[in-house]
């Protein structure tokens, strides 16, 4: 009676890993691999004038309901007083991390790196709303779009202005050309040269999810890493 | 007896609701900073300085109350809060007195990114009744635009409603968008 407990017990649980391996082996398979492009993007913050033209931009193309975003700008407290005060800005957004918790921890393969661009993506088909994603990304990006009920988040304007072959909105709506996008693979790409040139930092680098959000500090105050 | 003691009470009450009215009325202005206070007694302090201002003032009408084709002189009509009674049409408050204008191109204070009125006279005179605190208040880009351009490139105070009084998101971005782009074009110079 014992051992055949024991037997069906454990026949369950190779089961259920089967199952589980087999769904998501498919977000591993595409995590790990990477072959053409990896794209990455530079936020110049010395250059970022706060103007948010870059949100508005992205809510119009991708479609993005009020209410939720996929972009922020976040304006710090005053530095200085009047007439001297300026602000530092953040920009809030998808890191598109190349070890990606959201990936990682998603139970239906919904949340996958595309592997021709190394874009993080989310499949809305696939995704049941459990929202473990949100809880596990460390940039707090993520979001239930309250349309598809369905996770979502910067994607590059990958299924928009990128597969019209365009710059992604806020790369082109921005006044300041603050936003250097391109490809890190590619080392004739403007994102290589800038990275090249300019001291970048990258946030939260120390959590290890490699993120592919470059930033150059606005070295008037402290960078918070 | 009893209708002169009933009228007495009438009467104080009245006084009573009036004097609490008008405490309740001064209580809103101090709340509410958006709205500075037209303290035009900081200048006008006995009939000698109001009896000026007006002359000063009627100087002003005489030339600019129609247009006048000949010396090609717009008519200059305020409107708008800056019209309002607390301030009288009071012309010299914001662009000084008239000096030796128009005979000269420095007298008067002009508000224009063009004026002979250096940048800072011409933003000085806005500071005198908007106070940083109250500026930051209402727009965090008065901080970092208050040295480089002149309040009057973006509010105008002639018109009927100033156009950046409750401006739209959309407006408001494109305006950052094309003012910036316009100087990355021309290199800094505007």
């Amino acid at each position: 009676m014992d051992y055949s407990r024991r037997k069906f017990l454990a026949g369950l649980g190779a089961t259920t890993m089967f199952a589980t391996a087999g769904v998501a082996g498919t977000s591993v398979i595409q995590t790990l691999v990477i072959d053409g492009k990896r794209y990455a993007m530079i936020h110049d913050e010395t250059l970022c004038i706060g103007c948010e033209a870059c949100v508005d931009a992205c809510r119009e193309t991708n479609n993005v309901p009020e209410g939720v975003t996929r972009l922020e700008i976040i304006r710090s407290e005053p530095r200085g007083e009047f007439p001297d005060a300026d602000y530092k800005f953040f920009r809030k957004s998808c890191q598109h991390c190349e070890d990606a918790p959201c990936v990682n921890v998603c139970p239906t393969g919904a949340s996958f790196i595309d592997k021709k661009t190394g874009i993080v993506d989310v499949n809305s088909d696939r995704c049941v709303g459990c929202m473990y994603c949100i809880a596990a990304c460390p940039y707090k990006v993520r979001y239930i779009d309250p349309v598809t009920k369905s996770a979502d988040k910067c994607n590059f304007c990958r299924d928009t202005n990128l597969a019209k072959g365009q710059l992604p909105a806020c790369v082109q709506s921005c006044p300041q050309q603050a936003l250097v996008f391109g490809d890190l693979n590619d080392p004739n790409s403007e994102i290589v040269k800038t990275l090249q040139q300019k001291t970048v930092y990258r946030y939260k680098k120390h959590l290890g999810t490699k993120p592919k959000m470059f930033r150059v500090p606005d070295l008037k105050g402290e960078i918070e890493l | 007896m009893g209708l002169l003691q009933r009228s007495l009470i009438f009467i104080s009450l009245c006084i009573l609701c009036l004097s609490s009215l008008a405490a309740s009325n001064k209580v809103v202005s101090e709340l509410n900073p958006s709205v500075p206070v037209a303290d035009f007694e900081k200048q006008v302090k006995n009939e000698a300085e109001m009896e000026k201002l007006i002359k000063e003032n009627t100087r002003c009408i005489r030339c600019h109350k129609v247009e006048r084709k000949l010396k090609k002189i717009a008519a200059v009509k305020l409107q708008g809060a800056h019209a309002s009674e607390k301030f009288f049409n009071n012309c010299t408050a914001c662009h000084g007195d008239k000096g030796k204008h128009p005979k000269d191109d420095f007298s008067v204070i002009n508000f224009s990114a063009h004026s002979s009125t250096p940048l800072a006279q011409q933003n000085g005179q806005c500071l005198t009744c908007h106070t940083p605190v109250e500026l930051r208040k209402a727009e965090w880009t008065h901080d970092v635009h208050y040295k480089n351009i002149n309040c009057a490139s973006c509010h105008k105070l002639h018109d009927a409603v100033d156009p950046m009084i409750n401006i739209d998101r959309k407006s408001r971005i494109k305006l950052c968008v094309d003012c910036h782009n316009s100087i990355n074009e021309s290199q800094g110079e505007l």
